[in-house]
């Protein structure tokens, strides 16, 4: 069972999987050539004291990247099951509904932090070979909100997507696309140190949220 | 007879506007129920509800004994679906669907779905995305038999489907009830079809009306009597033993389940003169354009 | 269906968070006036404290302790070291005060400000550890920024080369050795100093090591310069900030645990307390102007200002303190409490705090009767709609814990009818 509803899923998903894949890879190297350029175009330190001590977050271009993956998988993976209503082949599954739907979002889960754990040792590999230690781990601290934010934009994605009144969908929009701009309120690094946990465990409610659109949309949803 | 669906005072309503008040009806097991009404009844929404997808304002809904929108798994596996349209997930490919549906059932017959496969002669990586209404009708089909359910509701099955399919359709379903112990509820908006198929039916018309008969008992006793009109002829009004009267031409329909003599005495006993009083065959088709008007 | 009532509440919580940050930011932004800062001086010629009341750069208010108002030229003149300017054009320098003459260049060299705001101790912003060691050459003025960073480890100094991002072993030793010869132990409990070249000369670096030793260390001539300073070990300290002037009295502040602040004078690192009442480091944010007469320091929070005035020699000659004007009114204010019941702040004002907090502020007892409105707004809204209070009952809890939040999220994110 369990393998089956894998197998839906990645067959559904893998081409948007591999693509936000192959863009996010894309999009490192790319960082990797604009955080060589200063030390190219001028005296290292100088990059080393706008890093340090001029609290330049030099790497600011990656803040959207994890929750755009976040978002470009939640659409692919449940933009097709609301359409014509397909999840309501899923829901006659011999299946507890509840435990489908965490499977699926697990599965997009998954996805999302695959692609965030090689997000993050690219990340870590580039900024390390020009940097200290010192600056690699503080901006490990400073983009970790970021990619946790990818996983909430991908909870956030569902959830706004299987919800089936329209009143209702653009409310839920707008209060996840505050709750997520809380991970972005900062141009300080490092400055999430202190409520990161915070942060996480609240974000946590995200996943238990997904059962009441659900229970909505299996109780009237189509029409 | 065991009740596979039963229906006990249903009540649904979108907001102000009410669907039903009071439905009742059952399902009673190996019996091939037909659905029948025009658009905008109510149909999608019975269907709904039974299929579980729709939680009725207030009654019950029973399938296979279970309340309809909370349906235990090991019930729904024993429920065959088609929806409406011929739903199925359009990025798999015939062999992938087959892979995917036969994870989550027990005795699952692959042959079964084959067998239909086979017949179209189509590359088992053919995507169904890339398939025509009929192909992934049989698709969908082959699906349902190798879920073996032993009840099977078919939402406007016939939709989109040339006569070829729908007919292979029809002689596959028929195969299936053969021994008596799986029962089908089945909606179609094209009449004639169900005529060759059900037992049973079920006219549902506007506010809830409804009328469950077996369908020989139907074709049996309603009747269209056709007579002349003229100038100065008085036509009849609806009441209990007219259901529907049509002009067509310089004829006037009745329909009734009444026989020849006590509708003609009817018609006289309103006023109405009867000239050439005479009953006219019927097909399914028209005796459900005589009961739930043309419009 | 149990499940399905808990999803409901966790999407409930995440709408009341959300909108517990941004609807009193919006109240505010709606019905709240931008607050008036007040700048407290202390007038030389005059020996009395004069104020300028400041909103949003555009419109000022100036006035004395005596409550006496002024225009600005007025109040200018009250401070001629601070606008010797005007009075160099108008031809009033030099000026005259108790018996002292001072001209232009008196007053140039006789200048010096600093500011002290609880978002520079080391807790209250990140800052990476690692820092710049300027090398001064005895022949050349300019600072010229040097080719490597330091680090302090558990056992040693490092210097990080940036241009190839490997340490300078050289570099590393020498400067270890130096702390070490002095009795340095390590790791380092505090790295203090000036880390930009945009200063006149550089001092190096106040380090507190291990036994709360205070160390000073500077580079010249490409050679370390080690002092173990007499700043007693016991004394608690907090933080050190440096700020390198050409009046060279003293290095810069040190704050104690306890809250007083010292200045760090040139005459053998001797530390001079400054004489401040009420002062707390964590909320207020300090000022300090020399000029060549008096020393004034002020600190304030958003409520109050508070002011001392000292001659040459920190002694005190005057104190002041002067309530911030209130913008808001009752009603506003009161209307805010009622409304929200707390707020949650993302982050403090950038002078308390770089770091983000989302501390939960309670906005005292007026919220309670916007409580108690809330829950009958939605008992009747209940009846009204006929839902089950019975099954909905946490729905009414969940109300009377965070008030009008809760209504609307209740409201919007409403039951199933049939639940």
């Amino acid at each position: 069972m369990i393998r089956s509803t894998f197998y839906k899923e990645w067959l559904k998903i893998r081409y948007y999987v591999l693509g936000a894949l192959v863009f996010n890879i894309l999009f490192f190297i790319y960082l990797f050539f604009d955080i060589r350029e200063p030390f190219q175009n001028g005296p290292a330190i100088m990059a080393w004291y706008s890093a340090i001590h001029i609290h330049t977050i030099f790497y600011e271009k990656i803040k959207y990247l994890l929750p755009a993956t976040g978002i470009l998988i939640g659409i692919a993976q449940f933009i097709p099951e609301i359409t014509k209503s397909r999840l309501r082949m899923s829901l006659h599954l011999p299946v507890n509904p509840n435990l489908l739907i965490l499977s699926y979002v697990c599965i997009g889960i998954a996805a999302v932090i695959v692609i965030g754990i090689i997000d993050i040792i690219l990340f870590y590999i580039i900024v390390i070979k020009f940097f200290p230690k010192e600056v690699s781990s503080s901006a490990l601290m400073t983009g970790l909100p970021w990619f946790y934010s990818g996983l909430v934009a991908y909870l956030a994605t569902t959830q706004v997507i299987l919800e089936t009144k329209s009143g209702r969908r653009i409310f839920y929009a707008v209060i996840f696309c505050r709750f997520i701009g809380l991970f972005f309120m900062s141009n300080e690094y490092s400055s999430y140190a202190h409520v990161t946990e915070r942060l996480f465990l609240i974000s946590l409610l995200f996943i238990p949220a997904i059962f009441f659109p659900l229970y909505r949309f299996r109780n009237g949803g189509i029409e | 007879m065991e009740n596979i669906i039963e229906v006990r005072k249903l009540y649904h309503s979108y907001g102000k506007h009410v669907i039903y008040e009071g439905l009742n009806f059952t399902v009673e097991r190996g019996r091939i129920f037909g659905l029948l009404g025009k658009n905008g009844v109510g149909k999608t929404t019975l269907i709904n509800i039974l299929m579980g997808f729709l939680h009725p304002t207030s009654g019950r809904c029973l399938v296979l004994g279970e309340d309809s929108h909370n349906l235990s798994p090991e019930t729904r596996g024993k429920i065959g679906l088609l929806h409406e349209g011929h739903l199925a997930y359009e990025f798999m490919t015939i062999a992938q669907i087959e892979r995917y549906y036969s994870g989550y059932y027990h005795d699952w017959n692959r042959d079964w779905y084959y067998e239909l496969i086979d017949m179209m002669g189509l590359s088992y990586n053919h995507k169904i995305s890339k398939m025509s209404c009929g192909q992934r009708s049989q698709v969908v089909l082959g699906l349902i038999l190798a879920q073996n359910p032993e009840l099977m509701i078919l939402d406007d099955y016939s939709m989109g489907l040339g006569a070829g399919y729908r007919r292979l359709f029809l002689d596959y379903l028929t195969e299936y009830v053969k021994n008596g112990d799986k029962t089908v509820f089945v909606t179609s908006h094209i009449v004639q079809d169900l005529e060759k198929l059900v037992d049973d039916i079920i006219f549902i018309g506007k506010g809830g009306y409804l009328l469950q008969t077996l369908l020989i008992e139907f074709m049996d006793s309603f009747k269209q009597y056709r007579f002349k009109n003229g100038k100065g002829v008085k036509l009849p009004g609806k009441d209990d033993i007219i259901k529907n009267v049509e002009i067509i031409g310089d004829k006037v329909s009745v329909y009734t389940f009444e026989s020849k003599e006590p509708a003609r005495e009817h018609l006289m006993k309103k006023g109405v003169e009867t000239v050439d009083f005479e009953e006219v065959p019927m097909t399914l088709e028209d005796a459900f354009i005589g009961l739930m008007g043309r419009y | 269906m149990m499940v399905a009532r808990l999803s409901r509440y966790t999407i409930i919580i995440i709408s009341i968070s959300v909108m517990g940050i941004y609807m009193p930011h919006f109240y505010w932004k709606a019905f709240g006036t931008s607050p008036w800062r007040t700048l407290l001086l202390y007038s030389s010629p005059y020996q009395k404290f004069v104020y300028k009341e400041i909103k949003v750069a555009h419109r000022f208010r100036y006035g004395d302790e005596t409550g006496k108002m002024y225009d600005r030229k007025g109040f200018e003149e009250l401070l001629p070291f601070l606008y010797w300017k005007n009075l160099d054009k108008m031809g009033k320098l030099p000026i005259t005060i108790d018996g002292g003459t001072y001209d232009e260049d008196v007053i140039k060299k006789g200048r010096q400000s600093f500011e002290l705001m609880p978002r520079m101790f080391p807790d209250k912003h990140p800052q990476i550890k690692l820092y710049p060691m300027f090398d001064t050459k005895r022949d050349v003025a300019l600072l010229q920024f040097p080719k490597e960073m330091f680090r302090i480890t558990d056992g040693r100094m490092e210097f990080i080369t940036a241009s190839t991002n490997t340490i300078d072993e050289h570099l590393s030793d020498m400067l270890t050795n130096a702390l070490k010869t002095e009795g340095f132990t390590f790791p380092a409990r505090l790295i203090a100093g000036k880390t930009t070249s945009m200063k006149p000369f550089d001092e190096g670096y106040f380090i507190v090591d291990g036994k709360n030793r205070v160390y000073h260390l500077k580079r010249v001539d490409n050679g370390p310069v080690c002092i173990r300073t007499p700043i007693p070990e016991n004394i608690g300290i907090r933080n050190i900030r440096i700020s390198e002037n050409n009046r060279r009295e003293f290095y810069g502040t040190l704050l104690t645990n306890s809250g007083q602040l010292y200045l760090i004078s040139y005459d053998n690192y001797r530390l001079i307390p400054l004489p401040l009442e009420n002062y707390n480091p964590d909320t207020m944010d300090l000022k300090m102007l020399v000029n060549p007469v008096y020393r004034t320091i002020t600190y304030s929070d958003e409520n109050r200002v508070y002011a001392v005035a000292t001659d040459r020699d920190y002694n005190v000659i005057a104190r002041y303190h002067r309530d911030m004007p209130v913008v808001n009114g009752k009603l506003v204010k009161t209307a805010y409490s009622v409304l929200f019941l707390f707020s949650i702040q993302p982050k403090p004002d950038t002078k308390i705090s770089r770091y983000m907090s989302f501390d939960i502020l309670t906005n005292g007892w007026p919220g309670l009767i916007g409580i108690a409105a809330s829950i009958l707004i939605y008992i009747a809204y209940m009846r009204i709609k006929k839902y089950n209070m019975k099954a909905n009952w946490f729905d009414l809890v969940v109300i009377l814990f965070t008030g009008l939040y809760g209504l609307i999220a209740a409201m919007i994110i409403r039951p199933e009818p049939w639940d």
